[in-house]
């Protein structure tokens, strides 16, 4: 007995056609990169035929061996991101900045497949079974429906009733009054993303589908959005969506219903606005219930209805709707008007979900778990919807959240070819998502383009260069090399390089070189090898010219060594071989050996990283790192804000950075919050030693107690070296500014530069 | 009626970008003419395929049956499309293969033209501008509400969204077709991709215009303007069409 891999059913091992669905056994993928049908994930998840795909995955007919039952299986695979070969199951994934656009995704895919399963408990979901990674990629096991789309019923019959239409969107609100309290907002609700099943149960699909355009040159919307059904604050890429994002879309397909016809695309109506409400166009409709639908079609959002549970209300025909219309060259600042009322939800009852997920690539490189506040709370007067700030500076961000009563971290750095240096990368939470007053919202900064060294590449051979080129991700292409003759660089070696040897530049850069032909003459002679040692390569070169002027004939230079040499000055030849005075051929090359002066290495960047990154990071550089502690504004705790020496300067292998990491945000003084307790704390603080806001060389111990000014945030920072919040620290000291006695690694105070108390409770001396 | 006299030429350029998208074609049919450009979208995959396909198309139908009209207009949008999208069809790639449009068509008597995306179509008459294409794009609709001004359009954040192009499904047609015009040989022409225009004010094209002697002197010049403002910008691929009449 085998499987269907069309529908699942059960087939006999010699029949060739389904009887229930016609498919032919063996039938191929339609596109290469499609599992084949009769992969099994998980070990206990049969794949079958594709039952459909968009530009962020595909979604597979599946059989779970473990429960017997047909599910669908979701899988992450964004086009702009990753591909598969033929037949094979592992994911193939662009490299460069798509892998880590691609990581994004596959991260936001599972977490929004994990946030909606909290959905699962209410009957008339469409449940989330599984989720898990597998061949490089992630995927959903969700359960399989029977049934078809909105759009294919108009297909198919152009428009239906009213009432009909109605009972499909009261589903639809009572699905999104649930999820929109969890601060989920679906942003493309239209009728191919709703699904009535055979027994008559409507489903919304797809959540969290639509975001913003992938890849950063994406330039059709139409690609993303649904002309007609996405309301204008989504075709704006600093335009807030929220709620009234999904009433206005489903208040479009309801429009689609009823009349047949898509309203006019929203971003038009905003120019000018001719959408004739649906009586115009002939159909018998309940005044107050068209009300409601023409109110969710108000193009700016601070018009149309606010959330699900008021059209909901408005949609039961039990009320009277009054209709209201959008006043023209209105500011955005307005008082709502009367009728809005922020609802307090009750629980909702009937939640059908159906539940499909693509995440998409969004310019979010966090790695970073969400800690926002996960309320249960309803929509009330004190939540607020967070703004996008990516691609905006420190400055801007703050600006715009402060407005909004948010508060602005920042929580780490990364590279980006496309980002700005020191503007937002990523935001955590994202736009859209529901946060309380003096919320948090964390960001990583751009660091701008990745850069490196360049290498000193003359007097390599062409494959060494090459092989060095491309190790530093550096880019040499066959038409940067020119070949020209010389008489004193060897054949086949670099004579000069495009980009001077120890100069920064990006990543990526091109490369151009020049390659000795060696020299046009055949003719040698027997003569004294010049002595070269002492100086300089260039002055070396010279040399060998003035020899040629003299003799006829020179020798050229061959392979260059560089050593370290803390006698030798840099730059100049330790030693030669062969050596001066010796006879030579003049066509054999002279090697040297240059002396790369006393071992220098180039500062690393370290702002933004967190202190165990960056001292990891100095001392691969061959660097010692030294810790201070300082508070920041902007940055959270236990990242550096400073570093002594610069980015890019050099320094002798060996030396010290010294490195200030923040301790978050200075307390405002005798401040009791945020105290982590610690065993039988004897109330109240005791400060002493250092007052105000320097971490105190000691503490009152007994209890674990902080002194003033040390903790902040969750999570405790016990400014007491070591024992922190245990509460046994019997060392603690009296705190005369000096050492705190034991309790482990108690460091000494907050006055001492080079020796400080960290905030994850180590005291970090570092040689 | 005096033979046509026309003077055209054509600049592309991939910009800083690794390859071009932009695709132009020039086409002749007994006295009439047909200027086509076509920027393939980037960041979907198969735009210059997309922009090249729509072009060829559209000139091979050019060569046998092209007139100058509105009927026929519309044919090479319609045309265009209908072969991009069964080329998707053909290949599985539903989310690839977009593409802008800007047709020109003229002969001894007409000038007509029409467009589809954010490329643009400038008409100068008596060297002075005197219209040009409204882009379908995010600004441009903006513009057309009241919230921003037409310079902001160039430098927004949103200037590269656009509302349609070639090779998404329509219901109805998409593209616009401009009023036609009577020739009276004191036009000038140019059709230009984003890359281009996203650099250059329209008041230099104009100055540089008067200037010119010729199509090729004017596309020299505005290049100039153009790699000047767009240099170390990661500039997209720039094209242009200048036509004198």
């Amino acid at each position: 007995m085998t499987r269907c891999m069309g529908c699942m059913a059960q087939m006999a091992d010699d029949e060739r056609i389904c009887r229930y669905c016609g498919y032919q056994k063996g039938t191929d993928v339609k596109e290469a990169y499609y599992l084949l049908p009769g992969t099994v994930l998980k070990k206990k998840y049969l794949i079958g035929r594709v039952l459909g795909y968009g530009g962020f995955g595909v979604t597979y007919i599946g059989w779970d061996h473990v429960l017997q039952r047909r599910v669908a299986v979701k899988e992450y695979l964004p086009s702009d991101f990753a591909t598969r070969s033929y037949g094979s199951m592992r994911v193939t994934v662009f490299s460069g900045e798509a892998a880590q656009q691609f990581q994004a995704g596959l991260e936001s895919f599972l977490f929004e497949a994990r946030r909606l399963a909290k959905f699962n408990s209410v009957q008339e979901t469409v449940d989330i079974y599984d989720c898990f990674e597998e061949n490089g990629s992630g995927y959903i096991v969700m359960e399989y429906l029977d049934g078809v789309t909105v759009k294919e019923v108009l297909r198919k019959r152009k428009r239906i009733s009213v009432d009909q239409a109605r009972a499909i969107a009261l589903a639809v609100l009572r699905g999104l009054t649930a999820v929109h309290k969890e601060g989920i907002i679906h942003r493309d609700i239209a009728p191919d993303n709703i699904f009535l099943t055979k027994t008559s149960k409507v489903k919304i699909l797809d959540f969290g589908a639509a975001r913003y355009a992938t890849a950063v040159q994406s330039k059709s919307l139409s690609v993303i959005l649904k002309p007609g059904f996405a309301p204008e604050e989504q075709y704006r890429s600093h335009g807030v969506q929220g709620p009234w994002t999904d009433i206005y879309a489903l208040g479009a397909t309801l429009y689609c219903m009823i009349t047949g016809k898509r309203p006019q695309e929203s971003i038009q109506r905003l120019a000018d606005d001719h959408l004739k409400p649906p009586s115009e166009l002939g159909i018998p409709i309940d005044p107050n219930i068209e009300n409601a639908i023409m109110n969710s079609l108000n193009v700016r959002q601070e018009y149309r209805i606010q959330d699900a549970e008021s059209y909901y209300r408005a949609l039961r025909g039990k009320e009277d709707v009054e209709r209201i219309i959008e006043k023209k060259d209105q500011k955005l600042s307005l008082q709502l008007p009367l009728w809005m009322k922020c609802a307090a939800a009750a629980a909702c009852v009937l939640v059908c979900i159906c539940i499909g997920l693509f995440a998409t690539g969004n310019l979010g490189f966090s790695k970073k778990e969400i800690t926002s506040a996960d309320g249960m709370a309803a929509l009330s007067g004190t939540q607020r919807y967070v703004p996008n700030v990516s691609g905006m500076s420190y400055e801007q961000a703050q600006k715009l959240l402060g407005e909004k009563n948010l508060n602005l971290v920042i929580s780490g750095m990364n590279y980006s070819e496309s980002i700005e240096k020191n503007k937002i990368l990523s935001q955590q939470p994202r736009d859209g998502a529901v946060a309380e007053a003096e919320e948090t919202i964390r960001v990583i900064m751009s660091g701008g383009r990745e850069e490196i060294m360049m290498p000193d590449l003359s007097g390599m051979t062409r494959e060494e260069a090459e092989q060095l080129v491309i190790r530093q991700n550096l880019i040499l292409n066959a038409d940067g090399i020119s070949e020209e003759y010389s008489d004193v660089v060897q054949k086949g070696r670099v004579i000069t390089q495009s980009v001077p040897a120890e100069e920064r530049i990006a990543v990526q850069t091109e490369i151009k070189l020049s390659i000795s032909l060696g020299s046009l003459s055949e003719e040698t002679a027997l003569l004294e090898v010049p002595n070269l040692t002492g100086m300089t390569k260039e002055k070396a070169i010279r040399q060998l010219g003035k020899f040629k002027e003299q003799y006829g004939f020179t020798y050229s230079l061959g392979e260059v060594k560089n050593k370290y040499s803390t006698k030798v000055e840099k730059g100049r030849i330790i030693s030669q071989s062969p050596k001066a005075g010796e006879t030579a051929r003049t066509n054999e090359p002279i090697s040297l050996v240059i002396s790369k002066g006393p071992e220098m290495v180039q500062i690393p960047e370290l702002l933004y990283l967190t202190k165990d990154q960056a001292v990891e990071k100095l001392q691969k550089a061959g660097l010692t790192a030294g810790v201070v502690t300082d508070y920041s504004e902007q940055a959270a705790a236990g990242l550096v804000i400073r570093q002594d020496i610069e980015t890019g300067e050099k320094a002798a292998k060996g030396s010290r950075v010294t490195i200030t990491v923040s301790l978050g945000k200075a307390p405002v003084q005798g401040s009791t919050g945020n105290r982590p307790s610690g065993g039988t704390g004897t109330g109240g603080n005791q400060p002493s030693g250092g007052t105000g806001n320097r971490p105190s060389g000691g503490s009152t111990g007994s209890g674990g107690q902080p002194s003033t000014g040390g903790s902040t945030g969750a999570g405790g920072q016990p400014s007491t070296g070591g024992t922190g919040s245990s509460g046994t620290g019997t060392g603690g000291s009296t705190g005369s500014g000096g050492q705190s006695s034991s309790g482990g690694a108690g460091a000494g105070g907050g006055s001492d530069g080079n020796k400080a108390i960290m905030p994850d409770g180590g005291s970090f001396v570092v040689e | 009626m005096e033979e046509t006299m026309f003077s055209f030429d054509i600049l592309s350029s991939p910009g800083e970008r690794d390859y071009n998208e932009d695709y132009t074609a020039i086409e002749r049919h007994g006295d009439a003419y047909c200027f086509v450009l076509a920027d393939g979208l980037g960041g979907h995959g198969g735009g210059d395929e997309a922009s090249r396909i729509v072009c060829e198309s559209i000139c091979d139908d050019f060569s046998i049956r092209g007139a100058v009209n509105e009927t026929y207009l519309s044919r090479c949008f319609e045309l265009g499309q209908q072969v991009l999208l069964a080329q998707q069809a053909r290949q599985g790639r539903g989310m690839e293969m977009k593409t802008t449009l800007a047709v020109l068509l003229a002969d001894n008597s007409r000038i007509q033209w029409g467009h589809i995306g954010d490329s643009r179509i400038y008409y100068f008459q008596n060297k002075k501008l005197r219209q040009r294409t409204l882009d379908h794009s995010v600004p441009q609709m903006l513009v057309a509400a009241g919230r921003l001004k037409e310079k902001q359009i160039r430098g927004h954040a949103d200037r590269n969204r656009l509302l349609r192009v070639m090779g998404v499904e329509w219901d109805e047609p998409q593209y616009e077709i401009a009023q036609p015009i009577a020739r009276m040989g004191d036009e000038a022409f140019l059709l230009c991709s984003d890359g281009f225009w996203e650099w250059i004010q329209e008041k230099n094209m104009q100055h540089m215009l008067k200037k010119a002697g010729s199509p090729k002197e004017w596309l020299q010049e505005m290049e100039l303007a153009v790699k000047k403002n767009g240099c170390g910008k990661h500039m997209d691929n720039y094209t242009g069409i200048a036509v004198f009449l």
